[in-house]
């Protein structure tokens, strides 16, 4: 891991050494990673209420189904690569921040794998209720890790900027 | 050559050299400065520094708290079934969420995450952070939108109205009220940050727009 630059007055706090434009990149992918993350909490919500309620069951070929993977996939790389940065760049948080998101996010895919696999419906079985818990579980909690590295690389950014 | 050999006052004085200089009187002055220092309330950036992070400690609890009503919003999603005997009216609804443990417990913890805003708010417009606190209180009004909702899912799910298609659009309306909610206080979180950085610093940080 790189050291961080060394700043006058920004003792404690993680800058990294990728510099302010290098950062401000980082932060457009962590918000346009969100906005993933939001398209895929929508596309949830729907399978959950409209297709999957009561007796009925999706497939992994279902377009909304399919729409939703995408942006699980989506949200491994952006996560993925802004874990990358803070573990090559010096920031420690961002990257642990990340590797958690990144770790949840498999888990929770391999949930929704378990929850299509052994019938994709509510009426389905136990199994398939785990995996709907895996995945919903362990979704919100990359969302908030993958937050918190947000605000790691927000506040970088705004302390490169106030130190000029 | 002048001052060769001899002890030369330092350039800047110290207020301990007054009173040799002026006297009794400088005395009294660093009397009056004393007393007047010890009757001083603390530096205006050491307070908002100490309510910013009383701010961020209710955050974390608002988090927290959102997480478990996620939770227990799964176990009401998978295993709650609204029973036929539910009456369509106020009072049977209401009494409905003391029925069963998970719809209590989903309530309660969407109860606790929304009233996590009100000291947000208060300590917020204290230091006179509107944006946080306008962000928050849009919080709050998405989810009284959501406890408005959640009881209508119920109502249209009752055996009386039974009508499914409203009752989906409800539980909709719900989740997403309660995921701009969340949006609003991570939003929030921002320009806490921002302002964390600006007193610590001491230079004032550009708009959020100008840098996301």
């Amino acid at each position: 891991m790189r050291k961080a630059a060394g700043s006058v007055g920004t003792q404690g706090e993680e800058i990294g050494s990728l510099g302010l434009q290098g950062l401000r990149l980082t932060l457009r992918l962590c918000y346009l990673n969100f906005l993933v993350y939001l398209a895929i909490y929508v596309t949830g919500m729907y399978i959950n209420i409209y297709i999957t309620s009561g007796v009925n069951t999706i497939s992994i070929g279902d377009p909304m189904n399919m729409v939703h993977m995408v942006g699980a996939t989506m949200n491994f790389a952006f996560t993925f690569i802004v874990m990358v940065v803070g573990f090559i760049y010096g920031m420690r948080r961002v990257a642990m921040f990340s590797l958690g998101a990144v770790v949840s996010l498999v888990v929770a895919t391999v949930g929704g794998l378990l929850f299509l696999a052994t019938g994709g419906g509510r009426q389905s079985g136990d199994l398939t209720l785990a995996g709907g818990w895996l995945m919903s579980l362990l979704f919100m909690l990359a969302l908030f890790l993958s937050y918190y590295a947000t605000l790691k690389v927000m506040r970088a950014v705004r302390i490169l900027e106030a130190a000029g | 050559m002048a001052g060769q050999g001899t002890r030369q006052r330092p350039l800047s004085m110290r207020s301990t050299d007054l009173p040799n200089v002026l006297g009794p009187h400088a005395l009294i002055f660093l009397a009056a400065t004393f007393v007047r220092e010890l009757g001083q309330e603390p530096d205006e950036s050491e307070v908002l520094s100490r309510t910013l992070h009383r701010i961020f400690i209710f955050l974390y609890l608002q988090f927290a708290f959102y997480w478990a009503t996620i939770a227990a919003g799964m176990l009401v999603n998978y295993y709650y079934v609204v029973p036929a005997s539910l009456q369509s009216d106020f009072s049977s609804i209401l009494l409905q969420f003391f029925a069963a443990p998970s719809l209590f417990a989903h309530v309660t913890f969407a109860v606790l995450s929304s009233s996590m805003s009100i000291p947000v708010v208060i300590m917020a417009r204290r230091v006179k952070l509107s944006q946080v606190v306008y962000l928050h209180a849009g919080a709050i009004s998405a989810r009284l939108v959501g406890f408005v909702c959640g009881p209508l899912f119920m109502y249209y799910s009752t055996s009386a109205i039974s009508n499914s298609a409203l009752a989906n659009i409800s539980t909709f309306v719900m989740a997403s009220v309660f995921l701009i909610a969340v949006i609003l206080t991570f939003l929030s979180r921002i320009f806490i940050v921002r302002e964390d950085v600006r007193i610590k610093y001491g230079v004032a940080a550009k708009p959020l727009m100008g840098v996301g």
